[in-house]
Order: structure tokens, then sequence, then C-alpha cells
């Protein structure tokens, strides 16, 4: 989405409905009183309804916002923020099939969550923790302790650029390593569950090795 | 104006007093203008290291709560020149000091010395917090053990949350001896795992223990492997370009030499 397109508007049941996509406060601003304005023949002297949907803003910007628009209409507007949890694009889109992305190297002591999958671009250090609902993808060495599937999915896997996890859960089954045994090259592997044991295997083809 | 870095751990025992009581004198070597500041409330140690107990009128707690100016608590050390301390307070804990009150102490120290070297206590309470606030560089100090390393990992990852970013690694009591064999992890290993930006390596160094307990920083002695190591991180400090020091275990002959009483080097 260029910056130029922050917002969109769309008709609806008497008003319009602001689909607010990410970006600067001040953009938000501009735009808003920019799209409204030519549009407010379709607002009557009675007011009518301005739905705002998408990102959230926070009540000190709401007050300036209320305040561009009562004056670009009328007073009688009626305006309505509809919560992020059932804002345009939870809609589209669910959690649980959203990835959230770490980039960097997590440290011990550091968590991560995600209602969806979750991927680590970087190195995960023992102490550290990822939790997650979907699935985890680590993009570099996996040192520390990971759940997947963490809502019970069995499913769900763990798939690293390099597997020496302190532990790996995956939905209500608890694995670790064999003692003693240290993966010394570099090997892309991924963890799954099979008839109730967690498995790790390598993911790339013969090919590609 | 001067540079606050901070000289952490996590992990206690790793040689962060040491670190700081070296580097100071090292820098003070150099000419520059250096104050450390003991944030070791309650456990004070780096007057100790300096040799300077026996000279403490006021402490820290004392400056920042205004019972003294900061000018009145500042040592001399004996032996350098530009070379100032400020003790910790022993008798109170690390809760009478706060976070703003060492940034604010440390903004004005900044004004004076070229660099204000914090050496902060283990873990990661108050004390570390207090110790990081008004740091613009950390230097993580940690020796080649499983447990030093992840305490470290955990400073590196605690010093990022509060904005001071690449911290430099100093790995202290590194035995090649024992690397060699493959009993101790190398210093690539430590590096692999905290992904940070070296700054120095230090040999195990016997003569280290001696000059603590005299109270004489190791910097100063030309003989010895680890003065050498920490005059090589002070020149690194200063901007200077020096290649990180290559650890040989003493080989056969040279232990033949030993046992015959030759000297080695």
């Amino acid at each position: 989405m260029s910056t130029n397109e922050i917002i969109r508007l769309k008709g609806i049941k008497d008003g319009v409905m602001v689909i607010v996509g990410e970006g600067e406060f001040d953009d938000i601003l501009t735009q808003t009183t920019e799209k409204i304005g030519e549009v407010t023949d379709f607002f009557t002297e009675d007011g009518g309804k301005v739905v705002f949907s998408g990102a959230n803003i926070d009540s000190v910007n709401k007050i300036k916002l209320e305040q561009e628009i009562c004056s670009l209409l009328s007073d009688k507007v009626e305006i309505i923020y509809e919560e992020s949890e059932d804002s345009y694009y939870e809609k589209m889109i669910p959690p649980a099939e959203r990835s959230k992305f770490h980039y960097g190297t997590l440290r011990s002591g550091q968590t991560i969550k995600s209602l969806g999958n979750l991927v680590v671009v970087g190195d995960v250090n023992p102490g550290a923790e990822l939790i997650a609902v979907g699935n985890i993808v680590v993009m570099g060495v996996l040192r520390g302790t990971v759940h997947a599937g963490c809502d019970g999915d069995r499913e769900a896997t763990v798939s690293a650029a390099r597997m020496s996890p302190t532990q790996i859960r995956i939905a209500d089954i608890i694995t670790r390593p064999p003692d003693g045994e240290v993966a010394t090259e570099w090997l892309p592997e991924i963890a799954y569950i099979h008839e109730g044991n967690i498995y790790i295997d390598g993911y790339l083809s013969k090919k590609i090795q | 104006m001067g540079e606050v870095i901070v000289i952490t751990s996590g992990k206690g025992g790793v040689g962060k007093t040491t670190t700081t009581a070296n580097i100071g004198a090292g820098l003070a070597l150099k000419n520059k203008s250096v104050v450390m500041i003991d944030a070791d409330i309650g456990l004070r140690n780096l007057d100790v290291v300096m040799g300077l107990e026996n000279r403490i009128v006021y402490d820290l707690v004392d400056v920042v709560e205004g019972r003294c100016r900061t000018k009145q608590a500042l040592i001399k050390d004996k032996r350098y020149d530009g070379l100032c301390i400020i003790p910790a307070a022993q008798t109170r804990d690390k809760n009478a000091v706060t976070p703003e009150q060492m940034k604010k102490l440390t903004e004005e120290l900044k004004e004076e010395f070229d660099y204000v070297l914090i050496d902060c206590p283990a873990g990661i309470e108050q004390g570390f917090k207090n110790a990081v606030a008004g740091a613009d560089k950390a230097l993580v100090v940690t020796t080649p053990e499983v447990s030093a390393v992840r305490d470290a990992d955990r400073i590196i990852g605690l010093l990022e949350a509060n904005e001071i970013k690449d911290p430099q690694l100093i790995i202290n009591r590194i035995r090649p001896q024992m690397i060699k064999k493959g009993d101790m992890m190398n210093v690539d290993d430590i590096i692999d795992i905290l992904a940070v930006g070296l700054i120095g390596i230090v040999p195990d160094d016997e003569n280290i223990i001696i000059t603590t307990n005299r109270g004489e920083p190791a910097v100063a002695d030309e003989r010895s492997k680890a003065g050498q190591a920490y005059r090589n991180i002070t020149a690194r400090i200063t901007g200077e370009k020096v290649p990180i020091m290559e650890l040989e275990a003493p080989g056969f002959l040279s232990k033949v030499k030993k046992f015959f009483g030759v000297k080695a080097d």
C-alpha cells in the first residue's frame, strides 16, 4: 500500500465507513478530511454515520478527528469506532491464520507468543521461549524451548535451520533431545507429531542437499 | 563530552570489578581522565581492588542524597593521574539509589571526564537497573563457562531492552590448554551464541589474584599476559585497531624449558 492510500471509504447505510490502514496519525487525519470533503453531499443536515474501522486511534487523536469531521459536516454526525477485535481486517483474516515475525536473536529470558504462526529470523538462545497457537519456524539456530500448537493442535510443526532445542512441545506432547547428543552441522529439520510421538526429520529433498 | 561505559555480566565472580579496575587504570595510562563508579552498593569492592579503601570519606549514596558535592566523593588514585573513583556505600543497599539519580550523576560526570566507567553488581534487579541507567555503552564480561554465557545472553537482552545497543564482549579467564583439549568452550562457540562484537579476550592468569589482593591493577605489569590483554582492550576502547591476542597453549618445548628453569617466553 502506498503512503497516499492509508484510508479507504466505503458507503454504508446512512453514512460512510472509513477503513484505516497502518500509518502516521497526521496522514490519517489529512486523508480522512480530504476524502470526506469529497463526499459531503452524502450527508444531510440531520447528520449521519462515520464508522472508523481498522487501526486503533488513541483518545487524544480521536478528539482531533471528531473536531475535523464535525466542522466539515455537521455537529449531528455520529462517529463510531469499531474495536480492533471485530474490525475490518480482523474479519478478513482471523488471528489464527496470521504470522508474527521477530527479527534478530532471541535471548535468554525473552518470550514471544503468537495467536497464529511464529517466525523468528535469527537465533533462539537457551532460556528463550516461543509459544504459538500455530506453527513455529526459526530461520537460525534453535537452542531454546518452543511450544507449537499450544491450543492443542497436533498438526502443528516446528522447523529450524538448525535444531538443537532445549525442549520441543507440540500440543500436549513434550520431548527433549537425547542426553549427550549435540547437533554439530547445519541441517534444516522439522518436528511433527506422528502416532502420538514427536519426530524430527530433515525437510530438504535429497536433490537440494 | 565523555562516554559512560557500564561493565556488567549478570553472573557474579566473572571479573567485572577486576575488569573495571584494569580498564580504568589502562585508560589513565593513556592520559585520559577517568572516573569509576562502584554501583555495587552494600558489597563494595572496587576501592579494595584499587587499594584505596582507607581514603573513603563520602560515597555514592552521600552524593545522590546531597550530603556532599560530587567533587568531594571523588577519590584520586594514588598511582595514576586523572583516575578517580566514587565508592559504593557499604551500610546501605541497592534501593538507596534510583536510576534517575544515577542518570543525573553520570550526566554531570561526563561533562568533566573522558570516560565514566560503572562497575555493575551481579544480578538483574535494582542494582543492574541503576548501573545501566546512564550508560551510553556496555561491556559484557563472561567466562568460558556455560552458566556465565547463559547469564551474559540474558544481560545482553536486558541491555537491548534498555536501549543500549551493540554491547561488546570480554571473555575472561580463558585457559588455552583446556580449549586445546576440548574441555572448555572456545571463543568462536561463545560468539556464535551471543552474537555480539568481541572487544577482547583475557587469559587466566594467577598474577591477577596477586595484583588484586595487593590493590594494584595488572594492566601496568608489562610481563603479565592478562595485563597485556587489558592494555589491548583499553586501546580498542579509545578507537585503536589492535588484533585479538593469540593464545597459544604452552607446547612441549616450553614445558621442558620451564622444567629446566629457562624462561619460556
